[in-house]
């Protein structure tokens, strides 16, 4: 607890034993009313200054309508119509009011600096063959540093040598470890557990993972969504109305007989339920508080407004490769058509000096390092032509073999084909697959299970994506896009959607798409700069799960933002009605305030908790 | 040139925009941006004026609102 908050919690006990003390000499003691005057009044003053102080601030930059004012007039207002304990009432509940909502705000803050904490304080550098310990901020880039097990990743790096588990849990949510070897980026945020690594920096400190995370999130406070926009107009003009409502029934009451005392007795109780802080302060921190738990499964989400967008997801469009599947091509099975032929050493050796991902499969999967062609010629969209041993090979799709007058024999192939002839002869096909990612089955149904349509868009073969679409049980899918072909189906599907449209894509060759739908998802983490810029959500983990992860917090979060607004109110409208008609004491009247803004920020902050957000093994 | 600030004790969403529309209106500020959940501001003044203008907008959150602990980022 800050010192601030201490004195203010001093203040507030003192005023309260000063309203307890006052209470049993009036009611038990029967004490005069002298007595009386002097203990409330003492209260009084110690928790009200702090009130009239800032109404004295606030007058002279000329704010009228301020909470201060309204507990100011009520309160005083109570005194001297002779209620002196609800006058003590009403500023010590006010200021125990504004002391929980210090406290509960400054948890919700401290959900996302417990991620700077992720930031290690020192960090072992090899500077001229010596291990110096320094600060991670004076680290430049390409620079060598040692972590030791145990240790947490200072600045994004790559693996020089080494190898060990990482705990990722800080960034990605995901709790099992994940192997790293050299070659690999580690990022800062992630644990080494169990041996030493050294690594070359690739990240600045202010570059890396944790503090661009931290910048997102603090950043995603300033992207407002619609409830909130309208709450800050809404309580602009609650407050003065309530102010006029409390004039109206103070003149009705003295119209109506009322007596003048009766008459301000429930015009000043209606004043103290004027006050909109619950509501104004539970909002944002429901926001913030899902975005922070969001963030802790992996997920980042870049505003409350597309919290909010996501609530009213109706259809998700997903890339297929690279997102529902690995991207990662592999060998599924050689189907030679002659006899005597190794056709995979053939491909093999025929697209060995080929960049295609598919050419790089194929000559991973032979497992050797063929000789390289005599010549090898590339041919757009089609495939290979290599010439070696003195033959001609063409390596490649359909089209190249009509090209060249090949004929393929009649069969029935699921998936991608690369077909192969040597001169003038069909030798057969190797069959490529790219295998589903782990989760993305569990997206699918769950968001299909919620009634949200699912579309799976792909610049493979009609056959490949037919099989996965299958596979996943998307509603619906189309193949053989190019990537402008991609944004026009998603523009249409936008048109004609009902609710929000997603894009799910890997954030490289996708930052149109990601840009034009109401909510574009990029997987593939923190590492690349495009995805960050063109998404509005961030899915950290190599899984899809975490579109069904955000789809649940917003859900929660909107629920919980409903919730306090309909429930504060409901009650202060309820209260103000009794008011008027002389049914509630200024009692009721703090509950109004202090009680329902207690109650909503402790419902905001629920959101924070990750307890069934998380997707699959897991939950 | 740009300047941040951190603005601890703020009261609520309301108090954060009256505190940012009123820096705002001061002459030589560009834009402000003062975010009450990260209780960030961030204030983006003329450079030739900067050095009479920062001391002049944080005397003026000290006067709007006296209960606010202010510190330079």
């Amino acid at each position: 607890m800050i010192g601030m908050d201490r004195t203010e919690l001093a203040k507030i006990l003192f005023s309260g034993t000063m309203l307890a003390i006052g209470l049993v000499a009036d009611h038990v003691l029967h004490a005069d009313e002298i007595s009386l005057v002097a203990v409330f009044g003492l209260g009084y003053i110690v928790c009200g200054y702090d009130i009239y102080n800032e109404c004295y601030h606030n007058l002279k930059h000329k704010v009228v309508f301020d909470e201060n004012l309204l507990m100011a007039v009520a309160s005083l207002g109570a005194f001297l119509i002779g209620e002196y304990p609800e006058a003590l009432a009403v500023v010590t509940f006010f200021s125990v009011g504004e002391l929980f909502e210090h406290m509960a705000v400054d948890r919700s803050r401290r959900s996302i600096s417990s991620l700077v904490d992720m930031i290690p304080e020192t960090t072992n550098v090899i500077r001229d063959g010596i291990m110096v310990t320094v600060d991670p901020g004076d680290v430049g880039i390409g620079e060598t540093i040692v972590i030791k097990p145990g240790e947490k990743v200072p600045l994004d790096s790559v693996i020089v040598s080494g190898s060990a588990s990482v705990d990722t849990k800080a960034l990605t949510g995901e709790s099992i470890p994940r192997n790293v070897i050299a070659g690999d980026e580690v990022l800062s945020g992630m644990v080494v557990l169990d041996s030493s690594l050294t690594a070359r920096t690739l990240r600045v400190s202010d570059d890396s993972a944790v503090s661009r995370i931290v910048e997102l999130i603090e950043e995603s406070a300033s992207r407002k969504a619609h409830a909130e926009r309208f709450l800050t107009v809404f309580s602009r003009y609650y407050t003065p109305s309530v102010c006029l409502a409390s004039l109206l029934i103070f003149l009705s009451s003295m119209l109506l007989g009322c007596d003048t005392y009766g008459s301000l007795y429930r015009a000043l109780t209606v004043l103290v339920v004027s006050c909109p802080c619950a509501l104004v302060i539970s909002i944002p921190m429901g926001f913030f508080s899902g975005i922070g738990c969001s963030s802790r499964l992996g997920v980042l989400v870049k505003g409350g407004n597309y919290l909010e967008a996501m609530n009213r997801l109706g259809t998700v469009v997903f890339d297929k490769t690279g997102t529902l599947t690995e991207g990662r091509f592999s060998v599924i099975g050689a189907y030679p058509t002659v006899d005597d032929i190794d056709i995979l050493a053939v491909v093999a050796r025929a697209e060995s000096l080929s960049d295609h991902p598919i050419a790089k499969s194929i000559v991973q999967s032979y497992g050797r390092v063929p000789v390289p062609p005599d010549s090898s010629e590339n041919i757009a969209g089609a495939g290979i032509l290599s010439v070696f041993d003195g033959k001609r090979i063409l390596v490649g799709n359909r089209r190249l073999m009509s090209m060249y007058g090949i004929d393929i024999p009649d069969t029935e192939i699921a998936g991608t084909a690369v077909h192969a002839a040597m001169d003038d002869d069909y030798i057969g096909y190797i069959l490529i697959g790219d295998t589903v990612r782990d989760g993305a089955l569990e997206t699918v149904s769950e968001l299909k299970a919620s009634g949200i349509r699912t579309v799976m868009l792909t610049g493979d073969s009609d056959a490949v994506a037919k099989d996965v679409a299958k596979e996943l049980g998307v509603d619906s899918y189309r193949s053989e896009l190019m990537p402008e072909e991609k944004l026009t189906i998603l523009e249409d599907i936008i048109d004609k959607a009902e609710g929000t449209v997603a894009f799910v894509g890997d954030g490289i060759n996708d930052a149109p798409s990601l840009a034009r739908a109401d909510i574009g998802i990029a997987m593939g983490g923190i590492g690349s700069d495009v995805a960050i810029e063109a998404s509005d959500i961030i899915l950290m983990n190599d899984s899809p799960v975490g579109v069904v992860s955000a789809r649940r917090i917003s859900r929660k979060t909107m629920r919980i933002v409903y919730q306090n607004v309909v429930f504060a109110l409901g009650v202060k409208i309820g209260i103000i009605v009794l008011a008027a008609i002389g049914h509630a004491n200024m009692y009721l009247a703090i509950f109004g305030d202090v009680g329902v803004s207690v109650i909503a920020i402790l419902n905001a902050a629920r959101c924070l908790s990750t307890r069934g957000m998380r997707v699959g093994k897991n939950d | 040139m740009k300047a941040t600030y951190k603005l601890e004790g703020l009261c609520c969403p309301n108090c954060a925009e009256r505190v940012q529309t009123r820096v705002l209106e001061v002459k030589g500020v560009q834009s402000v941006k003062l975010t009450f959940m990260t209780q960030k501001m961030v204030v983006m003044v003329d450079d030739e004026v900067a050095d009479t203008l920062l001391p002049q907008i944080e005397a003026l959150i000290k006067d709007l609102a006296p209960k606010v602990k202010l510190a330079r980022l």
